[in-house]
């Protein structure tokens, strides 16, 4: 009868109980019925010791030293098993490997607008591309090459030495192309240097 | 005075020393061996394990955080291949048929070691290795290697709902296969 007006905690309770697992509530709710309920209180402590005794189990003896035998592999597989090591600590250059990514397409889009004279190779290369796409970036307010009177400006109020730069500058267009390059290299630079695992990889294919 | 921790002897086996491998080898393979061994309940089968897992732990040391403890890590890499090991092997085993493979106490040929031990441990290492494998693995991971249900469940690929059940079934028939009764017997069994 009175089991029948005692709602016992499950077998699932009970472990999940002793595992901790159990959300604050029903914790609170097994613990004050583990309280007044000797049956549960029994089966929790059977549990219990299942716990304490595997927690306290010895370890088995080894009858042999494995050392000689790990090392006889780790020693004739060395050459490949102590390749230069991804160490952890290495992740910072992942961010770094981004960052440089995105600085060097900033700095391929900045020259792209120093680039817009060779829009007119689309009457040999390829009709309509790099006009729609200048148009596309004159559309979207990015600046063409109507920016170098502003750079021009920019560069003279720098007073004599951007007038020695603009001396040795002497087109956009030139500008536009160096930025390429530069970009381009930083970009190829960091690829193939900076990228995780590249170094492998690079070492392979040389 | 040389740095002999963990991390240090890692450190140097990534430098190009394989002998500090050595060291950590002697520092963890009676662990690693007991994973191996509660595991596969076989003594022979267990030293290859777990030789064969330092030799995998050496193997992917690129892969291990020098900053965190060493021990778990490889008793980890030691479980995951005797799980592999007893799920290839799974078909006829989820029975409990399993139960006559349990071994003798011949497990510690020791005899001094063998006199050491309790009843009660014995008791218990024949009931663990009573289980059928699946509960063995769960017992080993969850008490043994600490992890959570869902974890567990991720690394048998069970559902968590299932974990739970093994588990409890698994420390049902530990307590009675080992005769751990504290008190009185079960009410609700």
């Amino acid at each position: 009868m009175t089991d029948r007006l005692i709602p016992h905690l499950s077998d699932e309770q009970l472990n999940e109980y002793v595992d901790e697992a159990l959300a604050p509530s029903a914790r609170s709710a097994a613990a004050a019925h583990l309280a007044t309920c000797p049956d549960c209180a029994a089966r929790l402590s059977s549990l219990s010791l299942v716990f304490s005794e595997l927690a306290q189990l010895p370890p088995a003896p080894l009858r042999r030293d494995l050392r000689a035998g790990v090392m006889a592999a780790v020693r004739a597989q060395r050459p490949t098993a102590l390749r230069p090591l991804a160490d952890p600590k290495r992740r910072p250059v992942q961010l770094v490997f981004g960052l440089q990514l995105l600085a060097a397409f900033a700095l391929l889009a900045f020259a792209w607008p120093f680039l817009a004279p060779l829009a007119g190779l689309q009457r040999i290369f390829a009709p309509g591309i790099f006009g729609g796409l200048a148009a596309e970036l004159t559309g979207a307010g990015l600046p063409s090459a109507n920016l170098w009177p502003t750079v021009q400006g920019w560069l003279a109020g720098l007073g004599t030495q951007s007038a020695l730069l603009f001396a040795v500058v002497p087109s956009p267009l030139v500008v536009g192309l160096v930025l390429l390059a530069a970009g381009l290299l930083w970009l190829l630079g960091n690829a193939l240097l900076l990228r995780p695992n590249a170094a492998p990889r690079l070492r392979r294919l040389l | 005075m040389p740095d002999s921790s963990d991390r240090a002897l890692v450190l140097h086996v990534r430098g190009g020393d394989p002998d500090a491998f050595g060291e950590l080898v002697q520092r963890y393979q009676t662990s690693v061996y007991n994973v191996c061994y509660r595991l596969l309940s076989d003594t022979a089968a267990a030293e290859d394990q777990a030789q064969e897992a330092f030799i995998r732990a050496y193997q992917r040391l690129d892969q291990f955080d020098a900053d965190r403890p060493f021990g778990p890590w490889v008793r980890r890499v030691a479980a995951n291949l005797c799980l592999n090991r007893l799920a290839a092997a799974r078909p006829p085993s989820l029975s409990f048929d399993d139960e006559r493979d349990a071994p003798s106490l011949e497990m510690a040929p020791d005899p001094a070691a063998t006199h050491e031990q309790t009843e009660t441990v014995a008791a218990l290492r024949q009931a663990i290795a009573a289980l059928p494998p699946q509960y063995r693995a769960i017992i080993e991971l969850r008490h043994f290697q600490d992890l959570s249900y869902a974890e567990i469940a991720v690394e048998l690929k069970l559902p968590v709902s299932d974990v739970k059940s093994h588990l409890f079934r698994a420390r049902k028939l530990l307590a009675t296969h080992a005769a751990l009764r504290p008190t009185e017997p079960d009410a609700h069994d």
